[in-house]
């Protein structure tokens, strides 16, 4: 990817590091079919575009088994809730309290700058970090995405970020 | 000084947490490398240095598992005092385990609950009121 942008190949840590992250969620909490997910890459001019999907019960499902949430947080949109996450604001019934590190390092590499156009959908929500005028919840009677996908985009901006 | 890398010791591509859902993983990490060079570094009173840098990257879980097992076999004070970490290429690792993982699993630790492993591990080692011991302490959960 690096060189498709630059010409010159190396690892771009970022990517491993959220395909991990992705990956070990699906894998380890949504249930999925031989534990299977799918990554896309498009290599377009000046940017690459990835894709991670995978077709669980979604981080939402998942979220409402796992997670202890406070009783006003039921009344809060899907949107916020999924954001939530991405905050780590829900702690874990496991009681294991190193956990839920996973997602909020997604965002995090967004938050510097290190990825582009964060889009995460999952069941009933779909989440865009960089305006989140587009995010939503779906009303009620909406198709929705059974499991969890996301999208983002890398350029030469998002390589200047991680080398200052 | 005893210094190891995750590149030179175990792995260019580190992966996830436990070993039943991934190669190169954390838990595979602490019970092949991690576990010993701290005793060894513990037992002659010298530093251990663990370098990070030039691997293909990292998950959060891959680290945590590896040095919140350290915390919580050896000690909060002991790893504080013995481990030096080096992360020059992302330096928000270090920040990561020393702010986050190392309290998470010194709380564990106080808390009795104990490290999953889930695959059988040759003896490790332990401190127990102060001593060294080797043993298998924790032994897979029953499927």
């Amino acid at each position: 990817m690096i060189n498709h942008l630059t010409g010159v190949s190396k690892y771009y840590l970022p990517v491993k590091t959220i395909i991990l992250e992705i990956c070990g969620n699906s894998i380890e909490w949504s249930g999925t079919e031989s534990r299977q997910w799918l990554l896309g890459v498009k290599y377009e001019t000046n940017k690459v575009v990835f894709t991670v999907t995978d077709v669980g019960k979604g981080i939402l499902e998942t979220l409402y088994r796992r997670f202890t949430m406070r009783f006003f947080e039921t009344f809060k949109s899907n949107d916020e809730v999924l954001k939530g996450a991405f905050d780590k604001k829900y702690s874990s019934t496991t009681q294991e309290v190193n956990r839920n590190k996973g997602l909020p390092a997604v965002k995090a590499n967004f938050d510097i700058g290190t990825i582009n156009k964060l889009i995460v959908l999952t069941n009933n929500v779909i989440l865009h970090f960089d305006n989140n005028t587009f995010s939503k919840t779906f009303v009620k009677g909406s198709p929705r995405f059974k499991g969890t996908f996301y999208q983002w985009e890398i350029n030469n901006d998002c390589l200047n970020k991680l080398m200052n | 000084m005893i210094t190891i890398s995750v590149l030179e010791n175990f792995s260019e591509f580190p992966a996830l947490r436990h070993c039943n859902i991934s190669d190169n993983s954390g838990e595979e990490f602490y019970h092949k490398v991690l576990n010993k060079v701290l005793k060894d570094a513990y037992e002659k009173g010298e530093k251990l240095t663990v370098n990070l840098d030039n691997t293909a990257g990292y998950a959060s879980s891959f680290l945590d598992e590896a040095f919140g097992n350290l915390v919580y076999d050896f000690t909060l004070d002991v790893v504080k005092k013995n481990i030096e970490i080096i992360s020059y290429q992302e330096p928000h690792w270090k920040d990561m385990i020393e702010n986050q993982t190392y309290m998470q699993w010194e709380k564990r630790r106080k808390n009795n609950q104990n490290p999953k492993v889930t695959k059988n591990h040759e003896a490790w080692f332990r401190l127990e009121n102060n001593q060294l011991k080797s043993k298998i302490w924790e032994h897979p959960a029953a499927v």
